[in-house]
């Protein structure tokens, strides 16, 4: 899916154009306020998008460890709040994820993967015009891979379902 | 503004006098800044006339989406309509230094007639479907029958947008403008974009029959027709117009017809559809496969520059914003592509 720019990126370019081009047209103090609220919550998403799935998957980790800790130093505690504890740490959901690669680390990952990808489509290409059988097939495979790309671009990253605007 | 504008037709045209009025933008497009007015223009031997005109000048450079020149354009829209018949916008003024507008600029006439082609489609003007469809056809064989000599004699639409092209044989044109569009891609793809590739490695490897290089309109899609009492009223938007293969503006109409379902080929009886009156009128044999060969190659043309304008955005070349926001269209326009390229359907299951 895109990458360039990163949705940290598309944020900062929202909140330049707000602060830049929207807010020195305001006359209102309540916009000015408003504006200035927007900016905040636009810098928060900024900061926050490249790190909270590598953090939420890395905390439910730690937060798990440390239960499991508590649970076993608690064994011979039968209190109703150790027994509430321990029921706790049977209800955590069933899963321990794998560690998730900075953002920035697996951004540049993908970006470098889907360049060589791309121009081995020209190899694939021309191969088939030099007459080899099997790249007519594996073309076909890399479009079935392509096809699901796009896919969840359009599902992800597209919105403009109200339509081009300023075009007429 | 209006002064500005005053002063250049009051220039150019010789006038005694020019009253601009009435000047307002007209939201038509993304690569030109465009706006309707009125003059009076008072001439020297006192006649007063009265001028519908349209301006469309450069954007700022470094946000401009499409490098196109108004100087050729303006040349063109000289000579278009009376070296074709076909009812082009005439030229009025050239402000090619931006001397009075600030920018590049060119004020040419507004014509008559309906933009909006929706109304031919179940709407009002149903009933003349059939005729401004035909008429279109026809307009394209006189266009694309012209003498090259006279829409052309210095050369400038051989190459306008500087991409190398070659117009020395039809197969060096068509792989010239292939190879333009992989070098591009390597040099603006700001993000990995295999379906573009793909398509350009594709058309390469499926070149069409050939046919006689003549002239292009270049961004023929049905946004660019006027039409009143079931004729075309005018044929407007000149500035991708270059000497390639005539078929690419058949392949404009088909993409965007696809795209909006305003169907204008299929509403064509004659000689058995508008494919075979076209081939009749003017000639050029065509087929699903050229449609399909010069559809893509449209669409990539014209995909490029958007392409470009969006990297000098990302790296820091000026800070327009809606050189973001085209990436929306962009993602968009993939799909496409991958139609015409046989794309199969896909799930995350799978």
């Amino acid at each position: 899916m895109y990458t360039n720019p990163t949705s940290a990126q598309s944020v900062r370019y929202v909140r330049d154009a707000l602060k830049k081009t929207i807010a020195p047209e305001l006359q209102s103090d309540q916009a000015k306020v408003l504006i200035a609220m927007i900016d905040t919550t636009l810098a928060s998403v900024e900061k926050r998008v490249e790190v909270e799935q590598q953090y939420m998957a890395e905390e439910c980790g730690r937060m798990r460890d440390l239960l499991e800790a508590a649970s076993g130093r608690l064994a011979g505690n039968g209190s109703a709040s150790a027994e509430e504890l321990r029921a706790n740490l049977a209800a955590l959901p069933p899963v321990r994820f794998a560690p998730i690669p900075a953002f920035t680390e697996l951004n540049a990952a993908y970006a470098e993967t889907s360049r060589l990808f791309t121009a081995s489509l020209g190899s694939l290409h021309a191969l088939a015009a030099e007459g080899e059988e099997a790249a007519p097939a594996l073309i076909g495979d890399a479009r079935a891979y392509i096809a699901l790309r796009l896919q969840r671009d359009m599902s992800y990253v597209y919105a403009m379902e109200g339509g081009l605007i300023g075009k007429g | 503004m209006e002064e500005a504008i005053g002063a250049l037709l009051k220039e150019q045209l010789g006038a005694k006098d020019v009253r601009v009025y009435g000047l307002r933008p007209i939201f038509g497009g993304y690569s030109r800044e465009t706006f309707a007015f009125d003059a009076d223009v008072t001439h020297a031997d006192g006649r007063v006339e009265a001028m519908p005109l349209i301006l469309r000048r450069d954007p700022v450079p470094a946000s401009s989406i499409l490098p196109t020149d108004r100087g050729i354009e303006y040349r063109l829209l000289l000579r278009v309509a009376g070296a074709t018949g076909v009812p082009a916008p005439r030229a009025i003024a050239l402000d090619e230094t931006g001397a009075h507008v600030e920018r590049a600029a060119l004020v040419i006439e507004r014509l008559p007639g309906k933009s909006d082609l929706s109304a031919l489609f179940g709407g009002p003007d149903a009933d003349q479907l059939e005729s401004v469809a035909t008429d279109l056809c026809e307009q394209f064989a006189k266009l694309h029958l012209a003498s090259m000599a006279k829409l052309d004699p210095d050369g400038e639409l051989r190459d306008p947008l500087k991409k190398g092209v070659d117009t020395s044989s039809w197969e060096a044109y068509v792989r010239s403008q292939i190879a333009y569009l992989k070098r591009s891609y390597v040099k603006t793809a700001f993000d990995a974009m295999p379906v573009f590739y793909d398509a350009y490695c594709s058309l390469e490897r499926n070149l069409p029959t050939p046919a006689p290089l003549n002239f292009v309109h270049g961004d023929a899609q049905p946004s660019n027709y006027l039409y009143a009492d079931g004729k075309i009223t005018g044929v407007i938007d000149w500035e991708l117009s270059h000497i390639g293969d005539p078929r690419e503006d058949l392949g404009a109409l088909y993409h965007v017809q696809s795209l909006n379902g305003w169907d204008l080929m299929g509403a064509v009886k004659k000689e058995g559809g508008f494919l075979g009156y076209y081939s009749k009128l003017t000639g050029i044999p065509v087929s699903q496969a050229d449609l399909d060969f010069f559809r893509l190659l449209w669409l990539s043309g014209v995909q490029t520059p958007p392409l470009e304008a969006v990297k000098r955005r990302l790296d820091g070349e000026h800070d327009e914003f809606l050189h973001l926001y085209i990436i929306q269209p962009i993602i968009a326009g993939m799909a496409p592509f991958a139609a015409q390229l046989g794309y199969p359907t896909v799930s995350e299951d799978a």
